[in-house]
């Protein structure tokens, strides 16, 4: 028992702080900072689906908040088309309601659609691309012209997506003209979803799917020379991402009541990439404590340097990734690994130097 | 070993914690002025939100708005404030993104429990913050002008609506330029609202549309665009193309051999700062139309250039925008003086209804019922990078954010619909 304690990876511990935290967390603040942490918790239900792309399989995607937009797009079409036409479609001169979006009138529907689509449209483009090979950076730069032209096309058919000043008005989930969901009652559904995601991503990451997703980011080739179908776990891998992304976007956009081309372009999509990076991809941690950690730092920094926030964040970011690219909580792994190592070397030390010994190696490298 | 895991997750809880510390301690000194300002006692600031971006797409449009809500509420208090209460503003950057811009909007009503918020730039930041202050009960005073076809009950649309930038510049056109007329604007809201108005005022007026055309937000190449304007055979440009992408309209236009002496390109979207970069080379010539412009040749324009010259030396020009956020501010405080509490928001709404401020464009005035403005009509002539007013109204017309010409059916009720109509507002 004792010798499995030990073995319990460090970052759990992380998980499980983590998770206090947020449990308490709206017993302390503000209702608005509830309300915030549950659009940070969204992030960080999109920083595990694009972990386990990037982290685990090795597909760098520049293109995640395509699939995120896709859910909050669906969510934010349902709450305009409540109460009949909506101004900007009544503007562009159309009289009723378009076929395709009668679906989408029920906020269930439209969710589970918002799932749905982005799991299937990741799957399309999957299939298209891995199975002609594309990999490494041609798959990247693919992604990226797919997030341009993602918001480039939704600004240019603004006749049903209201164009660049997005869909505003969205209810937490109220269901046929009913009240919607209180701030903090939403903030607890999001994290306990957020908490089933990520504990369906850890359970995927250690089954077989996970561990041949693990291959192929190792090496691919020798993947196949065993007989496995490499392209085919790609293609699941990004279907179940896209899922997890759409799930993200259906929940963020009743959080902020809104959403536009900004949380779907080029820019979101680099966004994310840099939250797993800083918080260390590959481990599931890394992307939750990236995502919600920048995201504060950013609305906290910019509440008290107005002018110059993004420049000192900038810095903060440049420097996390400059000195421990493994991102912080991938570094903290890297520094128990090695202390298990050296520990089976060098039984014998002192207790106090070994506690000492983590801080000299953070601040030392 | 267990040394090692102790320390981990002390060092997450501390990071945590400092995290959420800065989070409650802000909340904390929120919540104690909120607890002094229920004995509203005299010497309390009375809080005030300044809600543009220092950062991003928009801010350099921004930068100057922020900079005259400085100058406006500086120059307030030092004439002894409202009622004998100073106003502290309070500014957050939006970073030119709509949803940063709903998360300020709640920081600023819900934390900092400003009475009011004098702020956005866009229509895209301004409909993110309407869910807000429908829900908290609160304020803003919209600065920008802008398309119209929305009246929100919380909010007060200090800007033009299209009809008081369009009813005189477009007669005025069409008698001394040409009939002849080709629509350009950017792939937006504000460009197609406007020129539905645009449209029906130049039919009323004898003149022909031969042309319509938009370009996606952003664009920068407006070849194809010049080529149709030179095979329509127009006589003039409506242009309601926005932002940056003016410079390489008005660039392209050149190039492509289109002249301004016999086909001005005519907009209601350029402001000063976008004059200096498209540069004058290329602005020679055409026509622009706004409530105001910095070259307006009045005392009280003067005096307003002069000061924000002499405060503010950042590379800031002063525009319709910044003039416009500074009357703001002004409304804003003669109506916090009209309210025996400041935080009662149906009243101070009620006060600026008929609500006048001598601005620096002249005399505007709050309408009685729709919350928009009764703002002045000018157009000028650019010439040597600098707009020479040819155009002035002799008062402020009145705003009609449904315009008659087009909706005749809201003429007599204050050119809107009901208040409790879906149409009044996205909802």
């Amino acid at each position: 028992m004792k010798s499995k304690l030990k073995d319990f990876p460090v970052n759990h511990y992380i998980d499980i702080a983590l998770l206090i935290f947020l449990i308490f967390f709206p017993l302390f603040v503000k209702t608005f900072r509830v309300e915030m942490m549950s659009r940070y918790l969204c992030f960080a239900i999109f920083a595990l689906s694009l972990d386990l792309l990037w982290g685990y399989t090795g597909l760098l995607s520049l293109g995640h908040a395509v699939l995120f937009g896709m859910g909050g797009y669906m969510i934010g079409i349902c709450y305009q088309i409540q109460n009949g036409l909506p101004a900007f479609m009544t503007r562009e001169g159309l009289t009723q309601i378009p076929w395709f979006y009668i679906p989408l009138k029920n906020p269930i529907a439209a969710a589970a659609i918002g799932i749905l689509i982005p799991a299937l449209f990741a799957m399309l483009l999957g299939f298209f691309m891995f199975s002609s090979k594309i990999k490494g950076v041609f798959f990247t730069i693919i992604t990226l012209a797919l997030a341009q032209i993602f918001s480039e096309f939704i600004i240019n058919v603004q006749k049903y997506t209201n164009g660049f000043n997005g869909l505003q008005g969205v209810k937490r989930f109220a269901i046929n003209g009913g009240e919607q969901l209180g701030k903090v009652q939403y903030y607890y559904i999001v994290l306990a979803i957020a908490v089933l995601v990520f504990i369906f991503c850890l359970w995927l990451s250690r089954s077989r799917i996970g561990k041949i997703a693990t291959s192929i980011r190792e090496n691919e080739a020798r993947l196949g020379f065993f007989g496995y179908q490499s392209s085919h776990y790609k293609i699941l891998i990004y279907t179940i991402s896209g899922a997890l992304a759409g799930l993200a976007g259906v929940l963020y956009t009743p959080a902020t009541s809104s959403i536009t081309t900004q949380d779907i372009g080029v820019a979101a999509s680099t966004a994310v990439v840099v939250w797993i990076a800083v918080g260390g991809r590959g481990n599931l941690t890394g992307a939750v404590f990236g995502a919600l950690f920048i995201n504060w730092a950013q609305s906290l920094l910019s509440e008290h340097f107005s002018s110059y926030w993004q420049l000192i964040l900038g810095g903060v970011l440049l420097a996390i990734i400059f000195f421990i690219p493994n991102g912080i909580i991938g570094q903290i792994i890297e520094l128990q690994r090695r202390r298990t190592v050296e520990g089976v070397k060098i039984k014998e030390q002192s207790n106090a130097n070994k506690g000492a010994g983590l801080w000299r190696q953070i601040f030392s490298r | 070993m267990k040394m090692k895991r102790i320390i981990a997750l002390a060092a997450s809880m501390v990071l945590m914690a400092s995290l959420a510390g800065c989070g409650s301690t802000s909340s904390a000194s929120a919540a104690k002025s909120s607890g002094s300002s229920d004995s509203s006692s005299d010497g309390d600031p009375i809080k005030v939100g300044v809600l543009f971006s220092a950062t991003g797409s928009t801010a350099i449009n921004e930068k100057t708005m922020t900079n005259a809500c400085i100058m406006a509420f500086d120059e307030i208090n030092a004439a002894g404030g409202i009622n004998g209460r100073k106003i502290e503003y309070i500014h957050e950057d939006y970073a030119s993104d709509p949803a940063k811009c709903t998360e300020k909007i709640k920081k600023l009503i819900e934390q900092d429990e400003v009475v009011a918020t004098v702020g956005c730039c866009t229509s895209a930041s301004r409909q993110a913050t309407l869910t807000t202050l429908k829900d908290d009960d609160s304020l803003l005073i919209y600065p920008t002008y802008t398309e119209g076809e929305e009246i929100h009950p919380n909010v007060i649309y200090v800007g033009a609506m299209p009809n008081q930038q369009a009813v005189d510049f477009i007669p005025y056109l069409l008698q001394n330029i040409g009939k002849k007329v080709f629509l350009v604007g950017s792939d937006y809201v504000f460009p197609k609202t406007c020129n539905k108005e645009a449209k029906a005022l130049i039919e009323q007026n004898g003149g022909e549309v031969v042309g319509e055309e938009y370009a996606p937000l952003g664009q920068t190449d407006f070849s194809t665009i010049c080529n149709k304007i030179k095979q329509s055979g127009a006589d003039l440009v409506y242009s309601t193309v926005v932002g940056e992408s003016n410079v390489s309209f008005y660039k392209d236009y050149k190039q492509y051999g289109l002249n301004p002496e016999t086909c001005p390109i005519c907009t209601i979207s350029i402001e000063e700062s976008v004059l200096q970069a498209i540069g004058t080379e290329y602005s020679e010539g055409n026509y622009a139309s706004m409530p105001y412009f910095s070259s307006l040749d009045a005392p009280a324009s003067k005096e307003f250039v002069d000061k924000y010259n002499k405060k503010f030396n950042d590379g800031t020009v002063v525009t319709v925008l910044t003039e416009s956020a500074y009357s703001s501010c002004y409304l804003l405080a003669e109506a916090l003086k009209k309210v025996d509490d400041p935080t009662d928001t149906d009243a101070l709404i009620k006060a600026f209804n008929g609500l006048e401020f001598d601005a620096p464009q002249g005399k505007i005035k709050v309408d009685d019922y729709n919350h928009c403005t009764w703002v002045y009509s000018r157009f000028a002539k650019i010439h040597d990078g600098k707009f020479d007013i040819i155009y002035s109204s002799d008062k402020a017309i009145r705003p009609e954010p449904w315009p008659a010409v087009l909706y005749p059916q809201y003429k007599d009720t204050n050119f809107m619909p009901d208040w409790d109509d879906p149409i009044c507002y996205p909802q």
